[in-house]
């Protein structure tokens, strides 16, 4: 259209605007289509195309091609996962093609409850990179390669792990009998079911029964069964209720359970609190850590696979010890780390463990002793108790499995100890404390530590032992001397053996039962260590004792003063249990709950006996550093840390 | 062509929508802008200098132009969006993934919105440094100065509603930074969140703020703004020698 002669378009250069404008309407009617194509030609559709050409190729079904989601509104899951991984929601797999490959066998339908809920990751995309969490400010990228059973923790977070004797000896037992033979995965049709997943599914517990009353009156060409006797039932057992389809996840928390993590850390309520608990570690973002000291990728596995190798170089001024954890087990401790990802979710859909755990507050370990010792002792004591010393702690634990300590310390005292901790030391209060042990508990562990000591002689083989009087003799001087004197006239802290009206000494099974089990409450503690020919030769030392006008019966320990023992304190206790048993390099000896636990028995025979393999010494000899304490002045001792409290 | 166009607006429907002839006099090319509801905020007569390029830069034109895709782009997001949580969250992300050109409708707004303050912020530095708020335009200033700050509103509602990280700690700041107002700041606050955390509550606030309030402030504004031109006289001009035009 002409425009009216008196408005002269170009003088003002309207012209040129009007091309600039018209390329810029070019420019934008190019990116209106440009969006809905690239809304079209997005990565689930050509994932789809994809498929349907090799289903036609391969003769299966094709797919409508829409987005494909698995909605679970109670867990709020939406997962489109399926949109690009055909196979695991419907259609037919295809094999050779990982992306269009089944879900691998596990012990639920992938679509009950959705991909996210165990894999991570971002359910509601739908690109790749997207979905699979390697986006910036997308918290929980999807599990790396190896680590996918660490999901099981957001439900099952309170799957139990057997007694590792039980589960080992069972799993034995069920190769030896081969039950894979009906029950393994390829024959499961028969209706022998597949046991890779039992033990969350759980199974009956009269199950040997009815194999024994089933196979009397089966068919004669069906495989033959072998009762099993009741050891063995309770093996198989305890193996079959470990096997819950995730055997990685299993070893984990195995191997957390065996080096006593919880002695330190809560987990779930229940462990000790020097370390972080570590409840809901597995769901840390990237975002929360330092990764300043890490040599590897910026994510929380491999933050935590470093941080066990080696604690204080992730992590500068940490008290986690450096444990020198190999490298297959740091891997099973991330992998454990990283299943502790307890999430809410709706009661009804709560498994079995889980309502176990949380509802009827059973426990998610054996609860025997050596179990118990494992998951929350090992840590600081050592796997068989033979004590540790930690620079980041500046701690050293005591060796509670040591013979010389078990043979003095009475069941009463571990008992004691365990319940009450060491208030302001390392040992926590295990049977006050929230998350500690529970009565049963502590007893199984006293139980397991009296078994650590070593097994006396039977009196049978001492007595059938050749006697060797020189020897004897020499044993005599050594263990029984500094308490009961060379004479065996008796002491302050003993009572004379060769006292003509004392009948422990007169007969060889009872000098015999003190020196296998020690005289409760006393400060006489066994020596079980000695081997059948040492103890007879030991007894009949001691039976030839020549007699000494001193009497058994008028005879009590004595009681020293305080004042004396104080200046005994200052030369040979203070240099290692510092002022006034405050505790230094050695354990706090003016602590409460320890003198409360600590009889007089006790104290006499440690001062006396020593402490095998830690630094306090045998003050029953003379040694360089110091001379023989007389029984007079260890009860003088013993009296001043009385006064300490 | 002439005559093709004359015929199709000579006749009794077309009279009844567009009163008058065709515009072949300068009469009829008054009316054109008299009679037109969406023209008549412009002054019936502008000088050719005023609609030069770089007299203004077009940048209030575009500044209006922004805040039309905006209303348009966010109409289009509105069907998608529930206020509320999470479900907020979750319809950016399927807005993201699902919908068709959610992606682009949502980069759009968002582009489209930080563009729109860049415009509005430079068509203030064009007008103060051509001293085009001088009298008679003082008034019209003032009101630049309220949609300035309208849009600046806009921006920052707009911000809380994908519920997101990003937006949470930005409202965060934001309010706290009112709070420290002295004297009225926490009741500021407590205004803008109606809670004392940021909260659904807050989102439902802010969403209203951005999708009614603020806006239909802003058409109001941008409405009596124009019109406000044309009275004022037109785009201001520098007086030059002769000038007949």
């Amino acid at each position: 259209m002409d425009g009216p002669d008196d408005i002269v378009a170009k003088d003002l250069g309207i012209t040129r605007l009007l091309r600039v404008f018209a390329v810029l309407s070019v420019l934008v009617l190019l990116a209106l289509a440009a969006a809905p194509a690239r809304s079209y030609f997005s990565e689930w559709r050509s994932a789809q195309r994809t498929y349907n050409q090799l289903a036609r190729r391969a003769g299966l079904p094709e797919i409508p091609v829409a987005i494909r989601q698995i909605w679970r509104p109670e867990l709020e899951v939406i997962d489109r996962c399926a949109s690009c991984h055909l196979a695991t929601d419907g259609a037919a797999p295809i094999s050779g093609q990982s992306l269009f490959a089944a879900h691998p066998p596990i012990a639920h339908d992938p679509r009950q409850f959705g991909c996210t809920v165990c894999h991570g990751g971002q359910g509601r995309a739908t690109s790749a990179a997207a979905a699979h969490g390697d986006v910036e400010h997308w918290d929980e990228p999807i599990f790396e390669r190896g680590y996918a059973q660490a999901g099981c923790g957001t439900c099952h977070s309170g799957v139990r792990v057997g007694a590792a004797q039980l589960v080992d000896k069972g799993q034995k037992v069920v190769a030896e009998t081969k039950c894979a033979g009906c029950h393994g995965a390829a024959t499961a049709k028969g209706g022998a079911p597949d046991l890779s997943g039992i033990g969350l599914r759980g199974f009956r517990a009269d199950w040997h029964a009815k194999h024994v009353e089933r196979s009397a009156s089966a068919a004669a060409d069906a495989p033959p069964f072998t009762p099993l006797s009741d050891d063995e039932v309770a093996q198989v057992s305890e193996y079959l209720r470990a096997q819950i389809g995730a055997p990685r996840l299993m070893a984990a928390k195995a191997l957390v359970y065996r080096r006593g993590c919880r002695g330190c850390h809560r987990i779930n309520g229940v462990g000790g609190d020097d370390g972080p608990d570590l409840s809901n570690e597995g769901r840390k973002s990237a975002h929360d850590l330092d990764f300043a000291n890490i040599s590897g990728p910026h994510t929380l596995r491999s933050w935590l696979t470093e941080h066990f190798l080696n604690p204080p170089k992730v992590v500068p001024g940490s008290q986690m010890p450096n444990l020198s954890i190999p490298a297959a087990e740091a891997d099973l401790l991330t992998l454990y780390t990283l299943s502790l990802r307890t999430r809410s979710i709706p009661e009804g859909l709560a498994p079995r463990d889980r309502v176990r755990a949380e509802r009827l507050g059973e426990r998610d370990f054996a609860t025997d002793g050596e179990s118990l010792f494992g998951v929350f002792c090992a840590a600081c004591h050592g796997p068989r108790g033979e004590g540790r010393t930690f620079l980041t702690l500046k701690a050293t634990f005591p060796a509670i499995g040591e013979p010389e300590f078990l043979a003095i310390a009475d069941d009463d005292f571990l008992r004691k100890t365990i319940n009450a901790g060491r208030p302001g030391r390392r040992m926590p209060a295990w049977g006050t404390k929230e998350g500690g042990l529970r009565p049963e508990e502590v007893d199984a562990l006293v139980g397991h530590l009296r078994s650590l000591s070593p097994t006396p002689p039977t009196i049978e083989a001492v007595a059938a032992a050749p006697i060797d009087r020189a020897h004897g003799d020499a044993l005599f001087a050594g263990l029984c001397a500094p308490c009961h004197g060379q004479a065996g006239a008796g002491s302050a802290v003993a009572p004379p053996l060769a006292a003509v009206d004392n009948p422990a000494t007169h007969e060889d099974s009872r000098i015999y039962g003190t020196l296998s089990f020690g005289v409760a409450g006393t400060a006489m503690g066994s020596f079980r260590q000695l081997d059948a020919e040492s103890m007879h030769s030991l007894i009949a030392s001691v039976r030839a004792l020549p007699p000494v006008s001193e009497k058994r019966s008028g005879w009590a320990a004595q009681k020293g003063t305080a004042e004396r023992g104080a200046a005994s304190y200052q030369k040979y206790c203070v240099r290692c249990h510092g002022l006034r048993g405050a505790g230094d390099v050695a354990p706090a000896l003016g602590n409460a709950a320890f003198l409360a636990a600590a009889t007089d028995g006790y104290l006499t025979a440690t001062i006396l006996r020593g402490r095998g393999r830690t630094a306090m010494p045998h003050f029953g000899k003379p040694e360089t550093d110091h001379p023989q304490l007389h029984p007079n002045e260890v009860v003088d001792l013993v009296a001043y840390l009385r006064s300490l409290r | 062509m002439r005559d093709l166009l004359r015929r199709a607006t000579d006749n009794r429907f077309f009279r009844s929508i567009v009163r008058h002839g065709f515009p072949d006099s300068n009469r009829n090319r008054s009316l054109v802008v008299f009679s037109n509801f969406f023209m008549h905020i412009h002054p019936t007569k502008v000088r050719l200098r005023a609609i030069e390029f770089a007299r203004t830069l077009y940048l209030g034109g575009l500044s209006a132009g922004c805040f039309f895709i905006l209303v348009v782009t966010g109409v289009l997001l509105m069907f998608y969006y529930r206020p509320s949580v999470p479900q907020g969250y979750h319809d950016m992300k399927d807005l993201q993934f699902t919908v068709s050109v959610g992606m682009f409708l949502r980069n759009l707004h968002r582009w489209t919105a930080h563009t729109m303050v860049a415009f509005v912020m430079a068509h203030m530095a064009v007008t103060f440094f051509r001293g085009a708020y001088r009298p008679p335009r003082e008034f019209n200033w003032v009101l630049g100065v309220f949609l300035l700050v309208m849009t600046i509103l806009l921006s920052y509602t707009g911000y809380l509603l994908p519920w997101d990280q990003l937006a949470y700690w930005a409202v965060t700041v934001g309010t706290n930074m009112a709070e420290s107002v002295p004297v009225v700041g926490s009741k500021v606050k407590l205004l803008m969140l109606g809670g004392h955390t940021i909260n659904e509550s807050a989102l439902i606030r802010f969403y209203v703020l951005h999708c009614v309030v603020l806006p239909l402030l802003m058409v109001l504004g941008i409405s009596v703004h124009i019109w406000r031109v044309r009275k004022d006289g037109g785009i201001h001009l520098p007086p030059v020698d002769g000038d007949k035009t």
